[in-house]
């Protein structure tokens, strides 16, 4: 039997636009079979066929009322396909040429917005909930936060994609449900939704469809071979021999500022994370104690960004995240420094720490206790940082 | 919008009504019974049914008497014979109405 496929992408809600699909492919001479996988919906050649797509009855969500409900469209001549989105599917049984199932466009309206009305409440309910947590989160952001982190991540950027498309849908979603059911309401019927309702709904299931298992795979992806170059070494001897292999990557290390050789017994530590905005490199490294300064921490953070606008904006941003604290730092009350010779520079606790911006490359480098401002260490982090 | 407790019924609410007058039937036997009495001139959806004779229970216009093999049957109640009734009463005047206009018998 030759078949053909659809997609088939209608919620209840606009129901009648897949009503319309159906009454289209049936004037082809396509009888639907079934949905697969909640979208696809596969056709077969049949004479004469004839769909109905009704709403689940409203107030007989028993198992028994559905029984019931379905055995009387059977009588009526009506082969129940299947339930999808709380819709029912049905065709004409075979040589069956039956009544409409909705014969009465008061009673079947009274049905849609029993049906609609708890949905249409719930989604604005959903809309003030996403509206407050965003206002909470804009007025008072958890400290924690390193909104930079997020972005130098593939996995985070496709979330945040995902939810801001989820979140646009949703908002069109329940500008246009409010006013086709208003539409509705004045007609006192079932109307046929408009192009972009039905746009909505094709939306909605491509997200689902393509965008989500997408995510997944990103998300998996970043699980199962992270984008991450490793180079770590705990507080043990025998496994601190990254310092040579740290020397390959633009990060400053305490060799380089003069320290002497921490081959041994000091903890390093090196990430590399790529994301389609910016390749972002991260190095901490515990020097030996220091009668003045204690055990120093040394750090790089570098960011080689996909534009200079995003460095800019990076730039401030890790300044804002650090100004107030961050581990092992301490509050950075970052002052501006010109002098220093990059197109963007800050300092802060007497020159130990340094944020500087370079074309595309945004650069954090502290070292507690050690001047980075003077001319031999700056040439020193120019040197190995590329700058 | 929703009736409010059945002032008046529409055409597919009276015949429905009409049709459990004199004996309990079930919804297929409705449909059939409808159809027959009106020659054809008025078909009620299985989907239009189910909701109506819903509706028309828990307003306690009907009451089921019967589910064998689950084949629902129903019956009126004197409420539901009261209404039905009284829409025989606002549809006679509304007709007689019409009549005096349309066939001329209203004095100018």
């Amino acid at each position: 039997m030759k078949k053909r496929w659809g997609f088939f992408p209608y919620r209840s809600l606009r129901y009648k636009a897949a009503q319309a699909y159906l009454d289209r492919k049936a004037t082809q001479g396509w009888e639907l079979k079934g949905i697969h996988l909640g979208y696809l919906a596969c056709f077969e050649r049949t004479k004469t066929p004839q769909h109905f797509v009704d709403l689940v009855p409203w107030g007989s969500p028993t198992r028994e009322a559905s029984d019931d409900y379905l055995a009387l469209c059977g009588d009526a001549g009506w082969e129940y396909i299947q339930s999808l989105r709380g819709m029912l599917l049905f065709r004409a049984a075979e040589g069956a040429h039956p009544v409409p199932l909705q014969s009465d466009q008061e009673i079947e309206w009274d049905q849609f917005w029993e049906v609609n009305r708890p949905r249409l409440r719930n989604t604005v309910v959903l809309l003030l909930a996403l509206a407050l947590m965003a206002t909470v989160l804009l007025i008072s952001p958890p400290s924690a936060w390193k909104v930079s982190d997020y972005l130098m991540n593939n996995g985070s950027l496709a979330l945040l994609l995902f939810w801001g498309l989820s979140l646009v849908l949703a908002i069109l979603d329940s500008r246009n449900s409010k006013r086709y059911l208003a539409r509705c309401r004045e007609m006192g019927r079932v109307e046929a939704p408009g192009r972009l309702g039905i746009l909505l709904d094709h939306g909605e299931a491509l997200q689902r469809l393509i965008v989500l298992p997408l995510l997944a795979l990103i998300l998996i992806g970043g699980l199962l071979s992270p984008a991450v170059e490793l180079r770590s070494s705990p507080f043990e001897a025998e496994s601190s021999a990254t310092v040579e292999a740290c020397g390959a990557y633009p990060v400053v290390r305490g060799y380089d500022l003069g320290f002497p050789d921490t081959e041994r017994g000091y903890s390093r530590y090196l990430t590399q994370k790529r994301s389609l905005l910016a390749n972002c490199y991260d190095y901490s490294e515990l020097l030996p104690q220091t009668e003045s300064a204690g055990t120093i921490i040394l750090t790089t953070e570098r960011y080689d960004c996909a534009g200079e606008a995003l460095a800019q904006w990076l730039l401030n941003q890790r300044r804002r995240e650090t100004a107030g604290g961050a581990f092992l730092w301490g509050e950075l009350d970052w002052q501006e420094a010109p002098r220093l010779g990059f197109e963007e520079s800050y300092t802060c606790q007497e020159g130990s720490y340094l944020l500087v911006r370079q074309g595309k490359v945004v650069a954090l480098v502290g070292c507690s206790g050690t001047d980075l401002t003077t001319a031999e260490h700056l040439t020193i982090v120019r040197e190995r940082l590329g700058l | 919008m929703a009736r409010k407790k059945l002032e008046t019924l529409t055409e597919q609410m009276y015949y429905v009504l009409l049709s459990l007058w004199g004996e309990p039937r079930h919804g297929y036997g409705i449909m059939q019974y409808v159809s027959e009495l009106t020659r054809g001139r008025v078909s009620i959806g299985a989907g239009t049914l189910y909701a109506l004779l819903g509706r028309f229970e828990k307003e306690e216009l009907i009451v089921l008497t019967d589910a064998e093999e689950g084949k629902k049957s129903y019956q009126l109640t004197a409420q539901g014979r009261q209404v039905l009734q009284d829409e025989q009463t606002r549809l006679r005047q509304q007709a007689e109405d019409g009549a005096r206009i349309l066939e001329g018998r209203m004095e100018k």
